[in-house]
């Protein structure tokens, strides 16, 4: 890993899924925020919030409506595909995996960035990297499984290893925990932990306020003002876990009442969504 | 999965040797291969003439047609994730056939027909592909390819009709309309040289493009996040499915159902990775085409069946039989 400090940075950034002449309004706009090296940035915000599309737009899939992403000097739209992918792995909400894969081709995937286009051999080093980007992912023994064949958990840490095989210096991830039962939830905290202690970057939404706590260094909120429905999203509130999900924002934002108590056994607290607000 | 695939290549040269042997005149299978390999005599005797003059080129015509249009199916297939893709059902061939109707009235020169046809097809794939895209970021409808495909073999053939009527003399339409039924009787070396190379450059980027298959296979948003540019990588692709489609299309005419037929009985053999199946869809489908020409040559003594015929009494039931097989999947 490079000692470089390369920062992932958005600027003013808005997005829409339109084209310039079928102007719709922009789905999520004036967004700030900085990720460096190390540090875990999660998104909240309600359904239909453009958490998604503010990862699509730093992920290098949707080119921003206004603003910038850039990455360390660079605007990330001036590097080409490949380049970018040296640095930055997405794992998207959905990855299609195709039936005859097995876990090891799947996750030597992950090598392309760094290849000639028609080249899928692997080096010796390379190879060493795959194995250790499945071993990261607790994949050990599991090679020469078919994609189709793995669990759910299997095949969200199946996605995130061939990430890793990317040796980005950032992972963006798009609820990484949708289908998990709580144990495999787990799991994926201590895979992103343990992403971090390799000073990668983590990007991700998640959706499960517990889980936020456990792991966000900076917790990102976005939503909608109740006024303007049709206007875009923008973000309400960018800081630490305790500065962000405070009742008051959490409630306007979701609307829901919900209780914060301290954790018996461990250090953070734990939030319990009590009722509906209309 | 050598063993197979081993089976598979012994298979082929049986059924070519087979279509080289059967037929009005019977031919030991020795003395085909006597003729084939020893220098003739000074004036070559008629076993000669109908080895070389008619039986040799006309098998290679169906193996190469046979092994484009599987290959072009199975680059099709992979490229909108679809098992229903074929180059026939997408409007692909009509779009070639089109292209050579337009050279034929034209009286362009014959070797110009395939890039008439190349024209024609790739022009087809993108107007069906920017239809199927509909609203939606990321991959094809499945419906909307099939729908733009019919709507567009319709048009394309009323417009042969049309242009036939109009502008050609009738023995022009008579020849046009059996070359559409799709066959490959009376096709020789003069026509399956040129072809053949557009073929084998066809074949030779589609097996480059492997690796862009696979990563293509993980949906267009995980391909490009994997350092992939899935907007070019994809016109490749389709300019390699469409030169092999147009080019059998040049060859043989519209013989459909081979690039859905082929892929799948290829798939349940070989199973899905991508090299692998690069290699034995194509052959599959020279098999397919093998048998089926030899079929059409030898069940009627009288009068040849067409191919195209004979390929849609096969692919027709089959591919119902996968559309209701894979609505069922769906519903489920």
């Amino acid at each position: 890993m490079t000692t470089v400090t390369t920062t992932l940075r958005a600027e003013q950034l808005a997005l829409s899924y339109g084209n310039q002449k079928s102007k719709i309004g922009d789905v999520i706009a004036e967004v700030n925020l900085s990720l460096i090296a190390g540090q875990v940035l999660v998104i909240q915000g309600p359904n239909g919030s453009g958490k998604s599309t503010l990862m699509k737009g730093l992920a290098r899939q949707l080119r921003p409506a206004a603003g910038t992403v850039s990455l360390g000097e660079k605007d990330i739209w001036q590097m080409n595909i490949g380049e970018f992918a040296r640095q930055v792995a997405y794992v998207p909400q959905s990855v299609e995996l195709p039936w005859e894969m097995t876990v090891h081709e799947l996750v030597s995937l992950g090598r392309n960035p760094h290849q000639k286009w028609w080249s899928t051999a692997l080096s010796k080093s390379e190879g060493a990297l795959v194995a250790s980007a499945m071993s990261r992912c607790g994949l050990d023994g599991m090679g020469t499984r078919k994609v189709n064949e793995l669990s759910e958990g299997e095949k969200q840490r199946a996605t995130i290893a061939m990430a890793l095989a990317q040796e980005p210096h950032f992972i963006l991830l798009d609820e990484p925990t949708a289908n998990l039962d709580f144990r495999y939830q787990l799991e994926l905290i201590a895979i992103i932990k343990e992403l971090k202690a390799q000073n990668i970057g983590v990007a991700a939404i998640l959706h499960d306020l517990n889980l936020c706590a456990r792991v966000a260094d900076q917790v990102l909120l976005v939503g909608k003002s109740k006024a303007h429905a049709n206007a875009a999203s923008s973000v309400v509130a960018l800081g630490s876990v305790k500065e962000v999900l405070q009742p008051a924002q959490l409630r306007a934002v979701f609307n829901v009442d919900l209780t914060i108590l301290p954790d018996p056994d461990g250090d953070c607290d734990i939030y319990i969504p009590r009722s509906l607000i209309n | 999965m050598l063993v197979k695939l081993f089976a598979l290549i012994l298979f082929t040269i049986v059924l070519m040797l087979a279509n080289l042997c059967l037929g009005d005149i019977m031919v030991q299978p020795i003395e085909a291969l006597q003729t084939i390999f020893t220098t003739p005599a000074a004036p070559p005797g008629q076993l000669h003439d109908v080895i070389f003059g008619i039986r040799l080129p006309r098998l290679l015509t169906a193996a190469v047609v046979g092994l484009a249009l599987a290959t072009s199916g199975y680059l099709l297939q992979a490229l909108s994730r679809n098992d229903l893709a074929d180059p026939y059902l997408t409007g692909v061939s009509s779009g070639a056939a089109l292209g050579v109707a337009f050279a034929m009235l034209f009286k362009f020169d014959f070797q110009s027909i395939p890039i008439f046809a190349f024209a024609g097809g790739i022009t087809a794939s993108f107007f069906v592909a920017f239809l199927a895209k509909g609203q939606a970021h990321y991959g094809l409808s499945v419906a909307k390819l099939l729908l733009a495909g019919i709507a567009l073999s319709s048009v394309a053939s009323a417009v042969i009709t049309m242009a036939m009527t109009v502008f050609g003399t009738q023995l022009m339409a008579q020849g046009l309309n059996l070359w559409l039924l799709g066959g490959i009787s009376g096709r020789s070396w003069p026509e399956l040289i040129p072809t053949s190379l557009y073929v084998a450059v066809g074949l030779f980027t589609a097996l480059a493009t492997a690796k862009q298959l696979s990563l293509l296979s993980l949906g267009e948003e995980a391909a490009s996040s994997l350092g992939l540019n899935v907007g070019r990588s994809q016109v490749i692709i389709l300019s390699a499915a469409v030169l092999l489609a147009s080019s059998a299309v040049a060859l043989s005419g519209m013989v459909g159902f081979v690039g859905l037929v082929a892929p799948h009985i290829s798939r349940r053999l070989f199973g899905r990775a991508v090299r692998l199946q690069l290699v034995t869809s194509g052959l599959t489908g020279a098999c397919l085409v093998l048998f089926s020409d030899l079929l059409a040559r030898t069940l009627n003594a009288s009068q040849e069946l067409p191919l195209g015929t004979l390929m849609a009494l096969i692919g027709g039931p089959f591919f119902i039989y996968l559309l209701s097989h894979s609505l069922e999947r769906v519903n489920q």
